[in-house]
């Protein structure tokens, strides 16, 4: 394996529980994503994906094995600079959202900046810039109740570029749309990767849609087994 | 992050929750509002009280026949208390160079006539330097001369009351009143002096000379002495010559009390401070109360807010960041209650003042530093357990969190 791989897992396991009751989540998983990678990682529920893609987000540390994402081992880290990575390095995008319920799509966009210690007028003008790329310009003062459903996936796209992360990870983000308001994001998905060079790993269960990525792995019972490069 | 991000949410969060955020603000509310009124309440009791013992006069200082501290082992016997008589006052009046003026005091009580007027008056007997003495001046006429006194002459000076009482409109001064069934000239009325502490009426009393007092109630026993020192600073050497004197006139026992109004002051602020804490500390357990309401809706809000601490620590914040945003929080929750609770004691100073007009509370700015401090406590206080629950949720679950 190089080192030279955005994202290299090695022989990665998660055990939850402990003492006689333990689920192996994912056990001995080897991957390695390369920048400007476009990744679906396919498997039933239960497969492990969703572990897989938290230790890939820094959200959960893998119990064996390493991580390095961009040359830094991340195994091993405090719960401080996960965060910090998190904030960082990856933009996540969830089948449910995840907006912040009682604020403006201008206000969530600029949410991951106010970690990053970036002053409220530059935030607010970097996530003005955001929001017009998603064509949201007349959303901007909207709260997500008052957004359709691809309208906010669109604000929340745009609050996981905000900080110009490494990796863009989605989580099922068409899940929860309409087939039509599905394509439309799914090829601005496809639009970030080939124009802008984002990583992009979504999870989904959806051949159809896993078939627009240029490589697709599948996992069952936490291990990989497939990974196809088209 | 710095302090105005975390401000900025916390206020942000609180607008967003008014009704709640208010009903949780109650208790501190109540808490420092009630410390800082009770506290301020004491403190105008005790300027009250001080402006009525110095009404009295400056530098008094009050002998009494007996010993009201018991000593020692012996019996108390009759050799105990010897009775005080006109020759000690002479005796202080001679040899006490820390004394301005002293003067005998009787009191008793005896019917005054005029006419076909009749009322039961406290008469007392003292001799000219009680005015000196004593803040207490002649409105009319004149006092009774140190020759009145010697001579035992049968004249008098009545009080606002006593004379309103009896004469109305008319003037009494030349008027003959019975005291007693012996009649006396009426040469002055006293300034009106009002109540003393709500209770006796200085307005209601007949002034003698002592010497006339004595035959009035066939006795000659002194009721007291008062004596008035030349200075402040001299009350405490006033005081140990006054004892000598005494001590040697009465077979050198020291059967007499002497109380000086700086005396009583600093037993009177004892008692003020004892039952200002006492109330103070009733007032607080409100603010203790108010502070586990605070911890309890923190801890819902904590609750409630899952899903947002799972969004924040998605984004980047870290554990820190989530604890002080919601012991910012909880902070400035129990900050503004207690500025409510400020303001709150002042206007209810301000009704207690219009209702109670001698007696206003004195807001105190110890009271409200302290108030705040402890509110700002409180809110720290209660708030770290709920914010630690907070930072320590792990964001994958909290994600998930419906």
């Amino acid at each position: 394996m190089s080192n030279d791989a955005l994202i290299c897992l090695e022989n990665v396991s998660k055990v939850y529980g402990s003492g006689t009751v333990q689920v192996d989540a994912i056990s001995e998983i080897n991957l390695e994503i390369s920048s400007g990678e476009f990744v679906a990682i396919l498997g039933p529920s239960g497969s492990g994906k969703s572990t897989l893609m938290n230790i890939i987000g820094c959200l959960d540390r893998p119990s064996e094995g390493s991580y390095m994402l961009d040359g830094e081992d991340i195994s091993h880290l405090s719960d401080e600079r996960l965060a910090r990575i998190r904030n960082k390095k990856i933009g996540f995008v969830f089948q449910m959202f995840n907006l912040l319920s009682k604020h403006t799509a201008l206000f969530n966009v600029q949410l991951p900046l106010v970690y990053s210690g970036i002053g409220p007028d530059e935030r607010r003008e970097k996530s003005v810039r955001m929001l017009k790329k998603m064509g949201l310009e007349g959303r901007m003062h909207h709260r997500p109740n008052e957004l359709s459903g691809g309208e906010c996936q669109r604000v929340a796209i745009a609050r996981a570029l905000i900080n110009e992360p490494s990796i863009l990870l989605a989580d099922e983000p068409t899940g929860n749309l309409d087939t039509k308001t599905g394509v439309e994001i799914l090829s601005l998905f496809k639009r970030l990767n080939s124009e802008e060079g984002v990583t992009l790993i979504m999870i989904t269960h959806n051949p159809e849609i896993a078939e627009e990525a240029g490589r697709k792995i599948f996992i069952r019972d936490g291990r990989i087994v497939e990974d196809i490069v088209k | 992050m710095n302090l105005i991000e975390f401000l900025r949410i916390a206020v942000s969060s609180i607008m967003e929750n008014r009704i709640r955020a208010f009903l949780t603000m109650l208790g501190i509310m109540i808490g420092v509002g009630s410390v800082i009124l009770l506290v301020s309440m004491t403190a105008g009791f005790r300027e009250y009280l001080v402006k009525q013992f110095m009404g009295i006069g400056t530098n008094l200082i009050i002998i009494s026949p007996g010993k009201t501290e018991t000593q020692g082992m012996g019996h108390p016997g009759f050799e105990g208390v010897q009775k005080m008589t006109i020759g000690d006052t002479d005796a202080l009046r001679r040899h006490a160079t820390a004394l301005e003026s002293v003067s005998s005091i009787t009191v008793g009580t005896a019917d005054v006539r005029y006419t076909n007027r009749e009322r039961k008056v406290m008469i007392v007997g003292t001799d000219k330097e009680f005015t000196e003495v004593i803040n207490i001046g002649v409105d009319t006429g004149r006092y009774f001369t140190r020759d009145d006194v010697d001579a035992s002459r049968r004249v008098c000076t009545i009080g606002y009351t006593v004379k309103n009482e009896l004469f109305g409109s008319r003037n009494p001064l030349g008027e003959i009143i019975k005291v007693g069934g012996s009649g006396f000239r009426v040469i002055g009325i006293m300034e009106k002096k009002g109540t003393f502490m709500g209770t006796d009426d200085f307005d209601d009393v007949v002034y003698i000379p002592v010497s006339s007092s004595m035959g009035l109630f066939n006795t000659d026993k002194l009721f007291g002495i008062r004596a008035k020192a030349r200075s402040a600073a001299m009350v405490s050497l006033a005081n140990v010559q006054i004892i000598k004197i005494l001590k040697k006139r009465h077979n050198n026992k020291e059967d007499f009390t002497i109380l000086t109004q700086g005396g009583l002051l600093s037993s009177l602020d004892s008692i003020l401070d004892t039952l200002s804490s006492v109330l103070a500390g009733i007032a607080a357990i409100s603010l203790l109360v108010g502070g586990i309401g605070i911890m309890n809706i923190m801890l819902v809000t904590v609750r409630e807010r899952t899903k947002e601490i799972g969004i924040r620590k998605a984004v980047g914040a870290t554990r820190r960041d989530i604890l002080v945003q919601f012991i910012v929080e909880s902070t400035m929750l129990s900050l503004i209650g207690g500025g409510i609770g400020i303001l709150i004691a002042f206007i209810g100073g301000l009704i207690i003042g219009w209702f109670i007009p001698h007696i206003p509370p004195v807001v105190t700015p110890w009271a409200v530093v302290l108030a705040t401090a402890f509110s700002a406590g409180v809110g720290i206080f209660f708030g770290v357990y709920p914010a630690y629950r907070a930072a320590q949720q792990d964001p994958i679950t909290a994600l998930r969190y419906e």
